[in-house]
């Protein structure tokens, strides 16, 4: 009965209704009709449309690379058939997990007058999902009738209240010739180095406008501006490690964008530590203290926490759940809080790019409290309820063509009790001292990192460190080493935290995982950990080349322009 | 004004955008820097370097029912590069796996002298060290027999400088497919009712180590109208318009716009159609495109010589399977053998169209493109050749070399003509086919006038499988699209739902008889006996051919997926 009631929803605003909900509304209507007609409606039906307009400029030794613009429409339809306790999106098990999934990348018109071919668009995917699920649900029901009972029995989706919320959403563009101007002198300053092999300057502005309808009565226009610059310089060692240094900047307006001025400094001291690190030893194997900077910390917390308490997770029987029997229990010190809360765009004065105002299941972005005091609370929900969650907190996620999962916004860590980068760096050559070491690590910097969750292969985590220097306990200066990760597993790694700075960074960055790629940030105040394993990095085989890097023209050698 | 000030002095010094001409010099200056330089202890010398370098102007854009798609227009420069290392007689190349002494690399949209300079320091340092290796691979494995032919025909150079073709505007590309599109119904009878355009415009500059240097022209312009109808049985079917032409020679966009309309209207028409209840085995037509597609898929790939490379034995699999030691190293072409009837004759000239996309002067390696007298009398006389040799074609290079920057370019199909020693009317290969039929048993015969296209196939949400005219066992027929039957009275009854079972490159030697001549084109996929995964992608070819009657072919009934069919009645306008 509740399927057919909330068909009856009518949205409050409609004067403010675009032509593309316009069109939404309607199909989703019409197709209703013949569902309700066929006898099989879906009990939940929600479309949704990502306007995407997005400027790329590369620029490379002192040149333009590239400059692309590209304006995209996509359609998203999640469908379901059955009832929010079991429904064709169940997880399917054995051979018949091998069924093709219905979501996948719809490229829409992007013009819309007239509208028949976005309304021809969205009908044909909208039929091909209803057709899909009428088959899915029988072989979810055999499925869930011949094996065993799963793990954790939970319902397939929560049904919730519509929220209307038309907002207006502006594209902003930036001066592209001004841009390519200056990236190409930031490319220029970033291969003034006869050791740099490849180098790189990007500007990335991307806008984003989503029409999202359901037929619980949710309308939503929602979106933003993400900007991102960055540099990256590349080379070949002697060895054969292939390095490269990138640093980025993510900012939610594009007047935030940095002056010349910081990016030229951001490209030398890339340019500079590319050329620091090809002369730098690679590390060795180690189990010892290690210091974590704000940023290595929040990657670490984001690998080795944030993917583990993603709620959908605990669903799967094939999923390691490492923390499903800690909920209430500690699992970190208790000076530390963790939280994820989408709804903040900004920290520390950096822009973060896990804000967002409404996921993809349309939720209200919400702070979902993880840990408290080091205690575990609870779980990053999307609609697909956990039998202790039944509620969604906003974390419905996914990247185009995909379904959404419970994933990460902005990670937060809080410690309650925090000390000085000084004291944190005596107190781990006291830990080296201790444990009878020549040397702790600092880890500086990080590139990233990636965690395997599932129960075949090892449940560890591998966080990539970029920069990463020796702590001499004698006294000697800090050395500068490559080839090292650090690794392990989450249970041990949590216990062995004994103390937090004060001074949080800001990592921000894109995430992967089941539903696709999302961007994130994580902050975190740097760590002292008492013991973590370093394993060496992956190593390339190819020799630098054989000849010098050839020279950079002077300026006006030749005459500008040419027959182009 | 600080802002300003730094704009003006960046202008000044920032690298000045090089001239073809200085392309050119700079390539000239690196072939010569890195033979002199490059070398290894105890490697074999570097004897041939080859760059090419693409520098063109692509804009494509897709539009359904009237509205765009998507569009992008940006220039597309890329440096491929060639090294050998040996000798002609036995080099690097020839010999299977992707490290095989052919790479390349994306050039920088605004192409300055140090960027040119240091994209061909990468791609010659690392091609290099590759082709190194790969020489000592082959060496290990692979010992050539007396007869070995060798890996490469050297001391063949060209210089030359022609004509720069001009391009097309993002915005005429929009139009075009905008305006195209506009062609297919709103009435809600199409699936599928899209168009691409995409165009390609610039130069081809190629420079070696033997001396050649050469600009030549590139134009191309590709537009495809696809459509797709559902029959009430749930099958899908698809048909398109393909124009590969210059921009001037493109119909106006109003006939363009008219020519979709009759596509779709006859489409629709098609899906009404009866299916093909039985087997049936005995004659078939092939008139129109039919014929284009049948020569393509039996004919072609036993007219390109260049033998298959030598399999390089991966713990997975041999990589370049084909290559024969006892034979010509080649699986599909073989000298003297027939494959037509006696008295036909067959010859490929990329010269013959000069306007045409699958057109050219001068091929891939920088080799005169030639008349090439293929078939004679029925039987395989000459084989279309690159710079590979082949013991049993000493001549050599007959410039077809064909293929994407960064690999092997082989010796392929551009413009071919069939030629039957006697044509008939269409009446009388009719009544031919007609009195073939009787000995099988039927009333009637098959005749077909158009194939689906299998990439355009493959835009259904399903994604249709792309084989390409290649299966499991050889090569395929796609499916029909045009198919009658045609009884003794003329008349022609439309079938669907059928499909040739077991079709053999040896039904052209049973062909029976031409009719009048018919063109066609299509985009043939980059690598001998590949595949093609997009219907904008590939060589423009052009073929001319007799419409013919084979005396016996197979055609089995294909059962449709009711489960395809829409539950929702489509939207109209």
């Amino acid at each position: 009965m509740l399927a057919h009631l909330v068909l009856l929803v009518i949205p409050t605003t409609l004067a403010q209704v675009s032509p593309i909900e316009a069109v939404l509304d309607q199909e989703l209507a019409r197709a209703m009709a013949t569902f309700e007609q066929r006898g099989e409606p879906p009990y939940y039906t929600a479309l949704s449309i990502e306007e995407n307009q997005k400027t790329r400029i590369v620029a490379t030794a002192g040149t333009l690379q590239s400059h692309n613009d590209q304006h995209v429409a996509f359609l998203d339809v999640d469908l379901r058939l059955g009832s929010p306790d079991l429904d064709s999106t169940h997880p399917l098990r054995g051979m018949s997990s091998l069924r093709e999934e219905a979501r996948r990348t719809v490229n829409l018109p992007i013009e819309h007058d007239p509208d028949y071919p976005l309304r021809h668009a969205v009908w044909k995917e909208l039929d091909a999902h209803w057709r899909d699920a009428v088959e899915r649900i029988v072989v979810v029901r055999a499925n869930k009738n011949v094996k065993v009972e799963e793990e954790l029995p939970a319902p397939d989706f929560e049904l919730r209240e519509p929220t209307v919320d038309r907002q207006e959403v502006s594209f902003e563009t930036v001066d592209d010739a001004a841009w390519t101007e200056i990236l190409i002198r930031v490319s220029d300053r970033l291969d003034a180095h006869p050791r740099v092999h490849r180098s790189r300057a990007a500007l990335t502005i991307e806008n984003e406008r989503e029409t999202f309808v359901d037929t619980e009565g949710t309308r939503l226009v929602h979106g933003g501006t993400w900007a991102r610059v960055g540099v990256s310089a590349s080379a070949t060692a002697d060895d054969g490690d292939e390095l490269s240094i990138s640093r980025s900047m993510s900012f939610r307006a594009v007047d935030g964008l940095p002056s010349e001025q910081e990016l030229l400094d951001l490209a030398e001291q890339a340019r500079d530590l590319l050329v620091a690190q090809l002369d730098a030893p690679r590390g060795q194997p180690y189990r010892g203290p290690v210091l974590l900077g704000g940023k290595a910390a929040a990657v670490f917390f984001h690998e080795v926490l944030g993917h583990r308490v993603e709620g959908h997770r605990m669903k799967f029987d094939s999923d390691g759940k490492t923390f499903l029997e800690y909920v209430g229990r500690p699992i970190l010190p208790p000076f530390l809080d963790i939280y994820d809360d989408p709804t903040i765009r900004s920290l520390s004065g950096e822009d973060l790019n896990g804000f967002y105002a409404y996921d993809d299941e349309g939720v209200p972005a919400q702070r979902a409290l993880v840990v408290d005091d080091g205690v575990l609370r609870g779980f990053l929900m999307s609609r697909s309820p956990l039998p202790d969650f039944p509620h969604t907190n906003g974390h419905g996620r996914r990247s185009t063509g995909k379904a959404p999962s419970s994933r990460m916004g902005n990670t937060i860590v809080e410690a309650s009790e925090t000390v000085s980068h000084d004291k944190l760096r005596a107190m781990l050559l006291d830990k080296v001292r201790d444990q009878g070491l020549e040397y702790g690590l600092y880890v500086e910097e990080i590139a990233g990192g990636f965690t395997m969750t599932g129960r075949i292969m090892p449940n560890s985590f591998n966080v990539r460190a970029v920069t990463t220097y020796k702590v001499w306990a004698d006294g000697r200066p800090d050395e500068l080493i490559r080839g090292v990760d650090l690794v392990g597993t989450p249970l041990v790694a949590f216990g062995n935290i004994v103390a937090a700075g004060d001074d949080p960074g800001v990592f921000n960055g894109t995430c992967g995982a089941g539903s696709g790629w999302v961007p994130v940030s994580a902050i975190s105040p740097s760590l002292l950990v008492e013991q973590v394993e370093f394993q060496l990095k992956e190593k390339g085989a190819d020799r630098p080349p054989m000849l010098p890097k050839p020279d950079a023209p002077p300026p006006g050698a030749q005459a500008a322009g040419g027959e182009r | 004004m600080t802002a300003l000030l730094a704009l003006v002095v960046g202008s000044v010094l920032a690298d000045p955008v090089i001239t073809h001409e200085q392309q050119r010099a700079v390539l000239t200056e690196e072939i010569a820097r890195h033979q002199q330089q490059l070398t290894l202890p105890e490697a074999p010398p570097l004897y041939h370097l080859r760059y090419q370098l693409l520098d063109f102007e692509q804009a494509q854009a897709r539009a359904s029912f009237g509205s765009l798609v998507l569009t992008e227009s940006s220039p597309f420069l890329a440096l491929g590069v060639e090294v050998r290392v040996g000798d002609p007689a036995f080099d690097n190349t020839n010999y299977g796996g992707w490290e095989s002494g052919f790479g390349r690399l994306g050039l920088p949209h605004q192409l300055t002298e140090r960027a040119l300079r240091q994209a061909c320091w990468q791609l010659t340092d690392s091609t290099y060290k590759e082709a190194v290796e790969q020489y000592a691979r082959k060496k290990a494995a692979f010992t050539p027999p007396p007869d070995y032919p060798g890996d490469f025909q050297a001391g063949l150079s060209r210089d030359g400088i022609y004509d720069h073709v001009p391009g097309a505007t993002e915005a005429w590309v929009q139009d075009l497919a905008r305006s195209t599109s506009t062609g297919f119904p709103t009435d809600g009878s199409l699936e599928l009712g899209t168009v691409i355009v995409a165009t390609e415009q610039g130069s081809r500059t190629v420079i070696d180590s033997e001396g050649t240097s050469l600009q030549l022209p590139h134009s191309e312009i590709i537009l495809r109208a696809m459509a797709h109808a559902r029959a009430d049985d749930g099958a899908l079917l698809s048909d398109h318009h393909s124009w590969l032409l210059r921009i001037d020679q493109l119909p106006s966009q109003e006939d363009l716009a008219a020519s979709a309309a009759v596509l779709a209207k006859d489409l629709v028409t098609w899906t009404q159609a009866p299916t093909l209840e039985d087997e049936y085995v005995g004659p078939v037509i092939f008139e129109d495109e039919a014929a284009v597609d049948l020569f393509r898929a039996l004919l072609v790939g036993q007219l390109e010589g260049t033998p298959p490379p030598i399999p390089f034995e991966a713990r997975f699999g041999a990589l370049g399977e084909g290559f024969s030691l006892a034979g010509d190293g080649s699986t599909g072409a073989r000298l003297n053998r027939r494959v037509l009837p006696a008295g036909w004759s067959a010859a490929d000239d990329p010269r013959v169209e000069p306007f045409h996309p699958a057109s050219f002067v001068i091929d891939t390696e920088g080799t005169l493109a030639q008349r090439v007298d293929l078939v004679q009398d029925g039987i395989v006389r000459n084989l279309l050749m690159s710079r590979v040799p082949r013991k049993d074609m000493p001549a050599g290079t007959n410039g077809h070399a064909r293929g994407s920057l960064g690999t092997r370019p082989a010796g392929r199909v551009a413009m071919l003509e069939v030629t039957p020693n006697r044509r008939v009317s269409r009446r009388k290969l009719h009544k031919k086919a007609l009195e073939l039929g009787k000995a099988y048993g039927h009333d009637h015969v098959i005749l077909v006038r158009r194939f689906q296209d299998d990439t355009v196939r493959a835009q259904d949400r399903s994604g249709a499988s792309v084989y390409d005219f290649l299966g499991d066992d050889g090569p395929r027929l796609p499916p029909p699209l045009v198919l009658y039957k045609l009884y003794s009275d003329g008349r022609e009854e439309p079938i669907r739902g059928a499909s040739f079972a077991r079709v053999d490159r040896s039904a052209l030697r049973d062909i029976v008889a031409a009719g009048p001549q018919v063109y066609g084109r299509y985009l043939a996929p980059f690598e001998p006996g590949g595949a093609n995964f997009s219907p904008i992608v590939g060589m423009p070819t052009a073929l001319w051919v007799p419409e013919v009657l084979v005396e016996e072919l197979e055609l089995v009934p294909v059962s449709a997926d009711p489960r395809s069919k829409p539950a929702v009645p489509a939207p109209t306008q």
